[in-house]
């Protein structure tokens, strides 16, 4: 073997010198630009630097995430993801295409190699919350949010859904029957809804889907002879005209950005809009006012709190309905602070509608996971 | 800080230069010094304590060894400060496995586990050290004198280009630039270009490819498709990560005024084993000849002992990789077993191999080598080498699957493409210089640097492989 030689000095080149000024433009572009936010924003330096934090690395770490945020990152990360839908149709880590201009959610799609043994877990954990909810006499209900990809399987085109997530719904439903928690699967409701029960670039049910869901939900609701109360539904509804609605999948694949002709073909939808009704007066029997309130509460996820699942479940009820999900919520998380707040402490409800993503049964364990019932 | 970073390429990089740039000659050692301790210190404040005494220690080394009055004096120094050196290496890579391995001795007689605090590797310390050790045995043969400026000394062993992954850099080579060097417009145009070849390798190919490596190599029984799929990826992985750094470093040394060798020299391209490691890693295979297989007699007495040192050679080199398995050691065993198999070859007059079969062969054992090297302990390389036997079924599976996303393909393609690129070097280079051609020599790394910068952007975070050395 022959002793490594130094690189010989050679003059110049053309190639050189752009690639030296373009480096020198590029560097110190992107120090006025940091220097710009920071002084502009405060947001780039941590807030509390400790002599600990710093030791530890922590405050290195926070500005080195917060950097991300500067105009040079965010348009250079923008650019970059543009780029890749453009020349190879590349939507990122999170989001996939199905047939075109459908796009899914990636994470419906994973498979994970504990899966089973999480959803057992979270099968036990809801089945512990039913048993300390009855304790207070108050019944649950579990709703499962099919995956979009399960429901809509003629838009997948050459996109894979492994076979062995087809048994993830049946299993979840055969272990809560198991375990004596009633659960409503939404499968069917959402199959036989005329149009698109999902929208095509978001990952939530379109408005007809989650009327079909709400129905579904309260005929089981109906079924289980729950004393609902007397609160009353409260909506008024409105057709609006249609309009272009920017999907989250877009988004989440950094694509909002783009002018509307480059991103995946838009999506034009005509709504229907649920205005909430001034209640009357209370009756003078109701010194302070709690006898209009809602003895059903939902907890869950984005599911709920988009196209208007909860105001048509209250109109499909006929009663008033408290909705307490959280967007990204997941599996626990609206679950876990709705039974830790004042509203359930001090007005519990007589019957909880816990919704759930399919998506979420087998992904790992997280803290908010554990979801207990105060005694 | 890593090189492939925001808080790298538009806060420390401008600011350092400036500095640097500006400052007269005789204060940028000191520049140098400072602004790499800043640089190392930037994720763990405290290693920079570790690595500070590491520097001291080698320079006062030097020092002491230079000045002792006998020869047999100053191997007996040497002595010394290279055993401070390799034991302090030795605890932070080996403490943890050492007492995982006595754990597992202790429960097979039912016995509970050592009460241990897990010990961190500080980043870069391996190849501190192996430059340390360098330094003293070059003062104490006499190639090189001791540095009596700390701060020269200082700037040799910590500075930022090199500080974190290497090349492993000799003092020889760099002496006469640390005294005195010109920091000029061509030195900074070649540098500067290369910093941005080396960073389209790391960022567009082996970061990209990364996360399907990871997964591939966590599945419990991967599949024929999974475990060629992960052992190919991480093939191009490794090497796009390493010799891009390497590749960065170098840039980054010539903006500053440094001439560095090269660390790779197309190593997939290699006809044998013994060519590959002429080809991979250079600084450090040329470091292990210099100064372990030499000293250890190399081949000058006699064909058993030069076995005998090739495969202690490549298992030390085995062994200064590892610190979280065994793997590693295996991993040079196997490659210091099939050096010694080709040394057998020839010298037992078999016929030669065919050129192409060679290459093949040569890459597969690389290939399969790897293996063992990116699993996470001996049961993680035995699972994939069942997958790779077929042993777990063949097709991909449905994990993988919905990982795989266009970006990789073209990602791997262009790994291979690049791979395969000097086999038309000829070729391109009897093309005539036309314009066009000068435009894309200028282009494609402007515009891998400038993609790679937005792939940084959208991921936040960046890996590098070679941290854990």
């Amino acid at each position: 073997m022959e002793d490594p030689k130094p690189l010989p000095q050679l003059p110049a080149t053309g190639a050189g010198k752009i690639a030296a000024v373009a480096l020198m433009v590029f560097m110190f572009g992107g120090l006025v630009s940091n220097i710009w936010f920071a002084s502009a924003t405060r947001a780039l330096l941590p807030q509390a630097a400790t002599k600990a934090s710093i030791l530890d690395g922590k405050v290195s770490k926070e500005l080195a995430a917060r950097m991300a945020n500067t105009p040079l990152a965010s348009a250079a990360a923008r650019t970059q993801r543009a780029l890749s839908w453009l020349t190879l149709r590349d939507l990122g880590p999170r989001v996939r295409q199905g047939c075109p201009g459908w796009l899914f959610l990636r994470d419906e799609l994973n498979v994970y190699a504990d899966g089973d043994s999480h959803l057992d877990t979270r099968a036990a954990t809801v089945s512990a919350v039913q048993r300390a909810l009855a304790r207070h006499g108050i019944a649950l209900l579990v709703a499962v949010v099919p995956d979009k990809s399960r429901i809509e399987q003629q838009h997948l085109c050459s996109l894979y859904r492994p076979a062995s997530l087809n048994s993830r719904l049946d299993d979840w439903l055969s272990r809560l029957t198991a375990e004596g928690v009633p659960a409503v699967d939404l499968s069917a409701a959402l199959r036989s809804v005329p149009g698109d029960a999902f929208f095509r670039t978001d990952t939530h049910w379109t408005q007809d889907g989650a009327g079909a869901a709400a129905r579904t939900v309260a005929k089981r609701i109906r079924a289980m002879g729950v004393p609902l109360g007397s609160s009353k539904a409260g909506y008024r509804v409105e057709d609006e005209p249609a309009a272009r609605r920017p999907g989250d999948l877009v988004r989440l694949a950094g694509l909002d950005d783009l002018p509307p002709s480059w991103q995946p073909a838009p999506e034009i939808v005509a709504s229907r809009r649920y205005i909430p009704v001034a209640k009357a007066a209370s009756s003078a029997d109701d010194l302070f006012g709690d006898e209009d309130l809602p003895n059903v509460a939902v907890i869950g996820t984005s599911y709920s709190t988009t196209s208007d699942f909860v105001p048509q479940l209250a109109l499909a009820l006929g009663t008033g309905v408290g909705n307490f999900a959280r967007d990204g919520g997941k599996f626990g998380g609206s679950a876990q602070a709705y039974f830790t707040s004042t509203a359930y402490a001090q007005t519990p409800p007589k019957l909880i509608v816990w919704e759930l993503d399919e998506r979420d049964l087998q992904s790992p364990l997280e803290a908010q996971d554990a979801v207990t019932v105060p005694k | 800080m890593v090189f492939a970073s925001l808080e790298f390429l538009t806060l420390f990089l401008p600011v350092f230069l400036a500095i640097y740039v500006l400052s007269p000659a005789r204060w940028r050692n000191g520049v140098l010094l400072f602004c790499s301790w800043f640089f190392y210190g930037w994720w763990s404040p405290v290693f920079l304590l570790l690595f500070i005494a590491l520097t001291f220690w080698g320079w006062l080394g030097g020092m002491v060894i230079d000045k002792a009055p006998s020869r047999r004096a100053r191997g007996c120094w040497l002595a010394f400060f290279i055993i401070v050196n390799v034991l302090t290496l030795c605890w932070y890579k080996y403490a943890n496995i050492v007492v995982d391995s006595l754990d597992s001795v202790l429960a097979l007689g039912h016995a509970g586990p050592i009460a241990w605090q897990r010990v961190v590797l500080p980043i870069g310390l391996s190849f501190i050290v192996l430059q340390s050790i360098s330094y003293l045995i070059d003062v104490q043969r006499g190639t090189v004198q001791a540095d009596h400026s700390v701060i020269r000394y200082g700037a040799y062993q910590g500075m930022f280009v090199h500080l974190i992954a290497g090349p492993i850099i000799r003092y020889a080579w760099v002496k006469r630039e640390l005294v005195s060097r010109t920091v000029g417009w061509d030195g900074f145009t070649a540098g500067a270009r290369r910093l941005m070849v080396g960073m389209s390798m790391k960022v567009l190919v082996a970061d990209t490819l990364s996360p399907i490596v990871d997964a591939i190599f966590s599945l419990h029984s991967p599949t024929l498709a999974d475990a060629w799929l992960g052992c190919g990826f991480y093939t191009l992985q490794l090497f796009f990560d390493f010799a891009g750094y390497s590749a960065m470093a170098i840039g980054l040394g010539q903006m500053l005024g440094f001439r560095f060798p090269e660390n790779f020299n197309h190593p997939y391209l290699a006809s044998s084993i013994q060519d590959f490691w002429r080809r991979w890693h250079i600084s450090l295979s040329s470091w292990i000849r210099d100064y372990l297989y030499i000293p250890m007699g190399g081949n000058r007495h006699g064909e058993w002992r030069a076995y005998r040192n090739v495969l202690l050679t490549m298992a030390i080199a085995g062994l200064w990789h590892g610190g979280d398995s065994w793997n590693f050691l295996l991993w040079g065993i196997a490659h210091g077993v099939a050096l010694m198999v080709a040394r057998l070859w020839r010298n037992f007059g078999m016929p030669a191999v065919p050129s192409w079969l060679s290459h093949v062969l040569t890459l597969v054992f690389v290939m399969l080598a790897w293996t063992l090297f990116r699993a996470v302990g001996f049961h993680a390389a035995m699972a994939m080498y069942r997958g790779q036997f077929g042993l777990n079924g063949i097709g991909l599976s449905d994990g993988i699957h919905v990982l795989l996303r266009p970006l990789h393909a073209l990602a791997a393609g262009l790994g291979i493409v690049c791979v395969l690129l000097p086999l038309w070097q000829q070729r391109w280079e009897s093309l005539p210089d036309t314009a066009l051609r000068r435009l894309w020599q200028a282009a494609w790394p402007l515009a891998g640097f400038l993609l790679s910068f937005g792939l940084i952007a959208a991921r936040g975070s960046v890996p590098f492989l070679y941290f854990q050395f």
